[in-house]
Formats: structure tokens, sequence, C-alpha cells
């Protein structure tokens, strides 16, 4: 039995003003397993969030099981480690508290906890910035903070929701390569949810494909790149270039599945362009 | 400010955005302007004395000169000093009973949803009555002395402890109380680590707006009946037309309210050194 298992997942919201329901995941199944790095891509509004609150234990799906260990998910699953895309650090903790605090919930006896904090510190590159207090680092600190946070407890599955998104393009770099060689020290199951086609070749073993909303499994791709990855260099590689060309085609034929009435679809990736430009041409068309 | 002497440290990174930094930068006030406000000042103390005895008799407006040398010999007077003392233990007490009171409905509210959900329009109507318009039935119940004045002053700190903490536990965001659960934290770790430093903001905003309240609280109580207190002396100095008096009262009065939220501010830096690094 694979560590993390969807089955048939399906999800629906109700709008709370309009009552409007949105359909956001349809029959989803798909494994995950132990100490796999599986990055989950689709436009963005697929729902590849919503996978990840559910197998969190968040909110329970509108249908279909999710297990962890056999176990169906219900309630919160405190067996995961969650990276949200803002860092949700606690801004009236300094970094050394904020890193703490999940041992001290774990009730880590103090020798050990002070030692696995320090150690955590200085994986992510934040000593001298023990005392510090959320606000006064920059986005990409945060973020460094966010993550010795959630692997410092040792969580049996990391899932990480765009957790690059919002800084820049030379510290998203960075951090995916301490991401990297964190993931490769410590073997843990990893599910990386991204929008960006090179981040998640560049990081993971297997890539599963997610359609437009709602979400269904487009499909499934093993990364044949060959560990230890060096992110700087990976995409002058000419395997990365031939599976990303694969990568590629079957986001585009996903383009071609447009419904013509699915309007309300706005895609961010530049990726996605020509999405627009053929809704825009179909409302010039309408005039 | 004193709280961020870490060092260097601090310098970097600065001017990020994250959760929490909500409150704009004071802007430093530049020399020309402070300047221009020292001259207003000076101008209008200036006209306030020229005018005295010559536009207004004195008992109306006194003037500065006299204000301050009444304000001086009232100090050395031990009356004054029994008055201020006991405006001073009104306030205290009413403050306390006012903020301890508030904080536990306004919590109490908000946590129990259905209680919340019925008694807010019934609060919210209470608090459009003006407060000093129930003075007088407050002064008849609990008498002439310290109590009625404690009671009003609590009174109006009430609805406004009340608010601030209702609302701040109302706007909780989920996010932060998901993240701790997900670590396992249970309900006391999130009502410790997430809830009371979530409100803490909005407490502290209404413990510092609390103080001008119970103020006119504790003053209304003495106008209507005491037999000492600063607003005891006021109303007292006014019907004798002793306006220096009643200016000099004034002026301990402020004096007062900025040494009372000076103490509140000092205890927010000491429970949440945070936000006085963001307050920077």
């Amino acid at each position: 039995m694979p560590i993390v298992r969807f089955e048939h997942v399906s999800q629906t919201f109700e709008m709370r003003r309009t009552g409007l329901t949105v359909q956001a995941l349809s029959d989803v199944t798909f494994d995950v397993e132990e100490k796999e790095f599986c990055a989950i891509v689709g436009p963005s509004g697929c729902g590849k969030s919503t996978l990840l609150s559910l197998l969190a234990g968040l909110k329970p799906p509108s249908s279909g099981n999710i297990y962890f260990r056999s176990n169906q998910v219900e309630g919160i699953n405190t067996a995961v480690g969650y990276v949200t895309q803002d860092s949700r650090l606690l801004p009236w903790m300094s970094v050394i508290d904020n890193i703490r605090l999940p041992l001290d919930i774990r009730h880590v006896p103090r020798k050990e906890r002070d030692a696995r904090v320090e150690e955590w510190i200085s994986l992510v590159g934040l000593e001298g910035f023990e005392s510090v207090y959320p606000s006064q680092l920059s986005g990409g600190m945060q973020k460094r903070c966010s993550i010795a946070r959630t692997l410092v407890y040792d969580p049996e599955v990391v899932l990480m929701d765009e957790p690059f998104a919002a800084v820049d393009a030379i510290t998203r770099t960075v951090l995916q390569q301490i991401l990297l060689d964190l993931w490769s020290n410590y073997q843990k199951t990893v599910i990386f949810v991204t929008h960006d086609l090179n981040e998640a070749l560049t990081l993971a073993d297997r890539v599963v494909v997610m359609t437009r909303r709602p979400g269904r499994i487009k499909a499934e791709l093993a990364v044949p790149i060959s560990r230890p990855r060096d992110v700087f260099h990976v995409a002058e590689l000419p395997e990365f270039a031939k599976i990303h060309r694969e990568l590629w085609e079957i986001f585009r034929s996903e383009i071609g599945d447009e419904k013509p009435d699915s309007t309300r679809f706005q895609p961010k990736d530049v990726e996605f362009e020509n999405v627009n430009s053929r809704a825009k041409s179909r409302e010039s068309n309408r005039r | 400010m004193t709280a961020a002497t870490d060092g260097e440290t601090i310098l970097i990174g600065r001017g990020s955005s994250s959760r929490g930094t909500g409150i704009p930068r004071r802007p430093k006030t530049s020399r020309s302007i402070r300047a221009a406000q020292i001259v207003s000042v000076i101008v209008i103390l200036g006209a306030w004395q020229l005018a005295d005895n010559r536009v207004f008799p004195n008992y109306l407006i006194s003037s500065p000169s006299n204000v301050v040398q009444k304000l001086i010999s009232l100090l050395s007077t031990a009356t004054m000093w029994r008055n201020i003392g006991a405006t001073a233990e009104e306030l205290a007490l009413g403050y306390l009973l006012g903020v301890v009171s508030g904080v536990i409905f306004g919590v109490g509210l908000a946590y129990w949803r259905v209680a919340g959900a019925t008694f807010e329009p019934l609060i919210t109507v209470i608090n459009g009555i003006p407060k000093i318009a129930l003075a007088p039935l407050l002064l008849i119940w609990f008498g002439l002395g310290l109590a009625s004045k404690v009671a009003i002053a609590s009174m109006t700190v009430f609805f406004v402890m009340f608010y601030n903490s209702y609302l701040g536990v109302r706007s909780m965001p989920n996010d932060l109380v998901e993240v701790v659960k997900l670590m396992g934290g249970g309900r006391s770790v999130v009502l410790r680590k997430v809830v009371l430093p979530q409100i803490s903001t909005p407490l502290i905003t209404g413990l510092r707006s609390a103080v001008p309240f119970a103020m006119i609280g504790v003053i209304v109580g003495e106008f209507i009946a005491a037999d000492k207190g600063v607003g005891y002396f006021i109303r007292n100095s006014s019907e004798n037309f002793d306006s220096a008096s009643v200016f000099a009262g004034i002026v301990i009065l402020v004096l007062m309210i900025i040494v009372g939220t000076g103490i509140i501010s000092l205890f927010e830096r000491w429970v949440m050194p945070w936000r006085t690094y963001q307050d920077e």
C-alpha cells in the first residue's frame, strides 16, 4: 500500500453569498509512494491546493476516500507537515520560537528540542536571525523559517502548496536547491503543488498533471533525470528538454479540450496566454 | 525605539510585507512642521494672554500666566492632592472593572456563538445610549461616594473593551489556527499561542482608548455629586467664577490622562514586543 492514496475523490464548494456550487475536484485517483517527491501541476483554480488540504484533514471530501498509511483521513492529520503559499508564521513569535513551537507541542525533551531547532536554523541558513520577528524578515527568509518549522518535527509526509510562488526568481532557485538537498538527505515523502512546469520537473520524481476545473488527473509522468540534481543547471540537460516538451504537449491538448461555456477560468500562467487570446477572439466574435 | 536593540540584524529585510504589519509607519515629523506647531501654540497662548481683561474680563477667561501661578500654588496644597488622589482612585478602579468585565463578556460572547447572536443587537442598542445620561441613575443606585464614580467609569470602559475583544475574536484568522492544529496543537495551545496574541492587538487598542473614556465617566460623576475629586474641584471653582482654577483643574486632568495612557503603552511594550518592532 502506498503511503498516500486518493480514491475517487470529488469536492464541491458552495459559495456562501450566491449559493452557487463550484466543483473543484472530480473523481481524482492517484497514489504517492513512500519517499517519493511527487509534484502536482495544473492551471490556477484546478483544485490542486484542495487536494493538499483534504489530505491534511482540514476538511472532508464531498465524496471518495483519502488514505494515509491505509487509514482513512478523518479530521486533522498531524502526520503531515504543511508548507503553505503564505508562510503563516506566528507574528508574535521570534524565528526560533516559531521553529520550536511544534517540538514544544509534541513534548520533545528540552535538550533534543534545542539541538534540533539549532540544526534546522543552520540547515535553512537563518543563523543570526533567531530572535528576529517574522515581520522583519524578507519573503524568502520567511519561507526558510516556514520550511524549517515544518521539517523540524519530522512529519512523515510534507505537503507544499506553491511554497516559492511569492518569492523572486533567484531566491526561488536557491530555496529549490535547499529543498532538494534536504530531501535527498532526509528522504521524506513530498507532495509539491505548483503551476510552474520547470519547477515541477526540476524537483520531482513524478509529475501528476491536472486538468482545468473541475480538476481531474490528466496524466502522470515519471521524470527521468538523475539525482543529485543541480537546480541551477538542470534545465540545460537534454533529458530535461525532452520531458519538458512531453509535459507541454499534455498541457497543449488540455487547452484544446476547452469547453465553450467554461469562460470563468482565468489563466494566470504565461503558458496559457493562448487560451486568453482565444477567449478574447470568441468574445469579439459574439459582438 | 528602545526595544529594537538587537543589533544590526534588525535592519536586514526591512520593508518586507508580512502578516500583521497593518500598522502604517508614522512619517517622521519634519523640523519645519515641528517649528510651526510650537509657533501656533505660542500664538494661541499669547492671544489668550492679550485678550485677558482687554477683550474679556479676567473672571471669565483668566490668562495663561494666572493659570500657571494657580497650578503651582494648588499643587502645594494637601486638599488638591486629596482631590487628585480621589479622582485617580476612581479612575483606576472604574477602568480595571470595566476592562475585566468587558473582556470577559466580549471573548465569552464571541466564543459562544448562540449567546453572541442573541445579545449582540441588545448590546448595540444599549451602546447607542449616551452613557452619561445614565449617570444620575447610577448615582441613585450607588450613592454619592466612590462607588457611583467607579460604576459610571466602568460602564463607559466596558463597552469599549467589549466591542474590541468581541470583534477581535470574531476576526480570528483561521489559517494560523489550522497551522497550529496540524502541528498537533490542541485547544489550549491554540488559545495560548494564537487566540490570545491575536486579540491582544485590538485589546491594547481598546485599553488605550478606554483611558479618556474612564476619565469622562469619573468627571461627570464628580460634577453631579461629590465632596472631593478634580471634577468636584472644577465645578466648585466655576461656581465661584474662579476660571484660573478651572483651567488648572483641566490641565491636571490632561496630565492624569497622559500618565494613564503612558502606563498602558509601557504595558503594551512589555506584553507585545513584536508590535513595537512594527510600529517603529
